[in-house]
């Protein structure tokens, strides 16, 4: 499990209006935190580095998302069941 | 087993929500709220210390938290003022820079064309062989992402030691042309200026620099401003739609080269319409014209001449020349000519790496003096840069073939005196002639080695020249097939250029050991070692040293002083010599401090004055020029030349060049014309070739390709076509295609309108591929002032493979 957080802003335009908390809380791998104005603090648990990268492009890609910011991130491994393998170079 | 992870991750998802609440709740108030508290996330065993982002010349200053011996978390650091506690994903990466499996861990030889094991006191031995056997053939190619230690022991080495000035960086290929376009105009390197410019202006333009990917935290900073509904605008001037383009107000898709036609042709509407800063420039410039192409200081002109050499670019003229519409063009000349808004130019390679680098640097710095839109804060030009420490280490410590520390010059009698003083050495010793720039330095390399002028052992650090070079047909690989040339890397990972090194050396990175960055803000920034380094990888420091050290055993003059002490001879505060040069004794001292406090003696000289080491251990870096009140305490520069930010302009002059090239506290206007770029598209190779970076990957990919994620993202390069060519060649995205420039071929696949799109007629392709070498086919030509090559235009023509 890899865990990071992160800062979501939203569109000026869209922010009042914007429901995406409730869309961000229907998913389980995110925690989502007090908005501050356009700015949604929010907590990942991705399965791995992969999963976190991929969920950090969707979220980026959520209408109203204006741009999302990392805040945190913990490169422990709390359930170490995969390894990344990396092709030599040469 | 399970409770403590259970405990683990919620303790671990309570802090990384605080991080991150404090960062929405901090930045929700202001772009440029005063950064907060430490705030670090509270995580058992883990201990937290600073270190500026390893990656782009923004600086960003993280939090690196340790346990057991190994980076386990990164927090943006809200102590910092440049990104007050954000990362951008590029950032967020950057812990896991160190742990790719196939880290160089032992100093390799190549025997017989395989690189086998050795010990590092051979490696010692094999370089300092090398160098006595012919000094004069010796080089060092180094880097902006060296330290600051790093690459003023380097420097020293050739400079005091080696005494052939034969040592250059990749900072040549990235910023040359700003230095040259600086130097020009104020007299001296380095923006006045600062990322703080993104919190005033009313008015961002981008001169060729897709910000949003390549500076984002920057970026972020405008956008933060955009989004609360402050009225500022961001102009887009650009020869491809990139993601900074679709958050753009205003996209000026212009034509490769005519931004010198443009900024002339601003220039001509602020005389023309009577809107340009008559008290600003009768009080504070000067004007220059051109004294052919390699003039770096120019003719004087009066106010006439320029303004009848500037008549000639009207918007209708420039038109055509750049692709702009005479309304188009016609706005920008108005947008300058208002007095009343704020305007910041930004820009970094696209403006750089072009064959007039320093004419287009002059021509921006000249409609900013000229229109009077130069001084306050939000109001001013700003070169970025793409390395960590390009100005800290290359322009500040002077690590190129012609320059010294402090901004000082090899050429001039008066500054070669002051450092053989400050150094100790006998009079004399710096020689007085340039060594090679970059591309001739690599020239000489990829010559026989009988040719009296040729370079036969290259010692490169911290870069990978074999990727990233121009030409590389030309330019590196040639040195596979001469028999007495020798390449020695010291680097992280394999690269495209171990694969040709004759002796590779494992080396320590980032928070693996002691470091020093200077950012694009004129910001250093220190940092202290928090992890081993695998195996027996070391300090590039403590290299260059130990590599000094075995020469000034075996008697080599050029390693002794004038005492005849070693050349790196310190002493602790009892007295007792610092053995610079022993690994096992490095650490027990602060190299790096002896090192930089030496450093700084040199930046008084042009009031470049860095704060002292011990200062810097305490803050998020701070802006040279440096200087104490009368309470003791240490202060840094937000605006240089500017009375009441800048310490060294006297009262009441309100704006001050001080070290003007003409001795009058002026800035230079100059005049440059438009030149056509050396190749141009043409019936044989019909489309222009842009080159570049991309968001996942940090410039050659030796570090970010070993980060899964990123690899994953973005795993190979790629041709980007305009869907319109692609349409009438036949092409598909994903379709296999043949580049080809005159000096070589590349086959990749085609991404048709991806994230970014060219206009007809233009590719891009990006350069982090070490499979896939666009640079096979770019064009060595460079600027004939700062010697930058032009990787952003050259004539290409594809085919569809099959
Ligand atoms: S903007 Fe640059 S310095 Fe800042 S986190 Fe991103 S890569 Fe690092």
């Amino acid at each position: 499990m890899k865990i990071s957080s992160m800062v979501i802003t939203l569109d000026g335009n869209v922010a009042e209006i914007s429901s995406i908390e409730e869309i961000l809380a229907e998913i389980s791998c995110i925690e989502v935190g007090q908005r501050h104005g356009c700015k949604i603090p929010i907590v990942l648990e991705a399965e791995n580095e992969s999963n976190s990268r991929d969920w950090f492009h969707r979220i980026s890609q959520f209408p109203g998302v204006f741009k999302v910011e990392v805040a945190f991130v913990s490169f422990e491994d709390l359930n170490p069941v995969e390894c990344q393998e990396v092709e030599s170079q040469e | 087993m399970k409770n403590q992870q259970a405990d683990r991750r919620f303790f671990l998802k309570t802090a990384a929500m605080a991080a991150a609440t404090a960062l929405a709740a901090g930045v929700a108030r202001s772009a440029s709220t005063t950064p907060g508290g430490d705030a670090l996330p509270v995580l058992q065993d883990v201990e937290w210390n600073k270190a500026p982002c390893r990656f782009c010349g923004t600086g960003c200053h993280v939090q690196v938290g340790v346990k057991d011996g190994k980076v386990v978390a990164v927090t943006g650091d809200r102590k910092a003022d440049v990104n007050k506690g954000l990362l951008c994903v590029k950032g967020y990466h950057v812990g896991m820079i160190l742990y790719g499996e196939d880290r160089l861990t032992q100093p390799q030889l190549r025997v017989n064309g395989k690189l086998e094991p050795i010990s590092w006191d051979k490696a010692i031995q094999i370089i300092s062989e090398r160098i006595q056997k012919s000094p004069e053939k010796f080089a060092i190619y180094g880097s902006g992402q060296w330290t600051i230690p790093e690459g003023y022991v380097a420097n020293k080495f050739i400079k005091a030691g080696i005494t052939n000035n034969m040592i250059d960086p990749n900072a040549r290929l990235c910023m040359a042309s700003a230095v040259t376009g600086y130097i020009g105009t104020y007299g001296v390197d380095e923006p006045y200026n600062g990322f703080s410019d993104l919190d005033h202006a009313d008015c961002v333009i981008l001169w060729g620099n897709n910000l949003s990917e390549m500076h984002p935290i920057l970026f972020s900073r405008y956008m933060d401003r955009k989004i609360r509904g402050e009225k500022i605008s961001l102009v887009d001037m650009t020869t491809r739609w990139t993601r900074t383009s679709q958050m753009a107000d205003h996209v000026l898709m212009m034509q490769p080269q005519s931004d010198m036609a443009i900024a002339n042709c601003i220039a001509n509407q602020l005389i023309a319409n009577k809107t340009y800063s008559r008290e600003f420039v009768e009080k504070y410039c000067n004007f220059r014209g051109p004294d052919g192409p390699a003039s770096l200081k120019g003719v004087p002109i009066s106010f006439d001449e320029y303004q009848a050499l500037v008549a000639e670019y009207t918007p209708e003229k420039v038109s055509k020349v750049s692709g702009l519409s005479v309304e188009e063009l016609t706005w920008l000349g108005k947008l300058f000519g208002n007095p009343d808004i704020k305007i910041t130019s930004l820009w970094c390679m696209g403006m750089n790496q072009h064959t007039q680098g320093t004419a287009i640097n002059n021509l921006v710095h000249a409609i900013h003096l000229l229109s009077g839109h130069w001084g306050k804060p939000g109001d001013g030009p700003q070169s970025l840069t793409g390395q960590p420490s390009a100005c800290g280490t290359v322009r500040e410590v002077g690590t190129l073939a012609h320059a010294l520390p402090g901004g000082l010059l090899v050429a001039n009698p008066e500054h070669a005196a002051k450092v053989e003083e400050l150094w100790g050495l006998p009079q004399g010793r710096i020689n007085p002639k340039p060594g090679y720039h970059t591309v001739q330095m690599w020239e000489k390399f990829c010559s026989p080695s009988e040719e009296k002028d040729s370079i036969d052992t290259i010692w490169v650090q911290v870069t990978n020249p074999g990727q990233t070079l121009p030409n590389l047909h030309k330019l590196f690989d040639p040195k596979e097939k001469l028999k007495n040339k020798f390449l020695i890397v010291s680097d992280v990972y394999p690269t495209a250029t171990t694969k040709l090194a004759d002796l590779i050396l494992p080396s320590a990175m980032w928070v693996e050991k002691n470091g020093v960055f200077g950012n694009s803000e004129r910001r250093t920034q220190q940092w202290f070692k928090m992890v081993q380094p695998p195996g027996e990888a070391r300090d590039d420091c403590w290299q260059t040293l130990a590599v000094a050290h075995q020469l000034f055993l075996d008697g080599f003059a050029g390693m002794k002083k004038k005492d005849g002490s070693f050349l790196f001879h310190f002493e602790d505060k009892n007295g007792k010599t610092v053995p610079v040069w022993d690994w096992e004794k490095y650490y027990d001292y602060n190299v790096d401090e002896f090192l930089f406090e030496e450093y700084r003696q040199f930046t008084t000289i042009k009031h470049k004055n860095v704060a002292p080491y011990q200062e810097l251990v305490k803050a998020r870096g701070m802006r040279w020029p440096v200087t104490q009140d009368k309470n003791g305490v240490w202060r840094d520069t937000a605006y240089r030349f500017v009375e009441g930010f800048d310490p060294f302009v006297e009262q009441g002059k309100k704006f001050q060049f001080y070290h003007s090239t003409t001795g009058d506290d002026r800035a230079m206007i100059f005049f440059r014309p438009y030149v056509p770029p050396p190749e141009m598209p043409d019936d044989e190779y019909p489309f222009w070739l842009d080159t570049g970076r991309v968001l996942e990957h940090w410039h050659s990919g030796t570090m970010t390709m070993r980060v899964p994620p990123l690899r994953k993202a973005m795993p190979s390069a790629y041709v980007e076509v305009n869907n319109e060519d692609a349409r009438k060649l036949g092409i598909r995205t994903g379709d296999k295609v043949k580049l080809e420039t005159r000096r070589g071929e590349l086959q990749l696949n085609a991404w048709i309108d991806g994230r970014a799109s060219c206009p007809p007629g233009h590719l891009f392709v990006p350069f982090f591929d070490e499979n896939l070498l666009i640079n096979q086919l770019t064009l060595e030509a460079h600027c004939p002032i700062s010697k930058q090559p032009d990787y952003k235009k050259c004539a290409v023509r594809i085919s569809k493979v099959g």
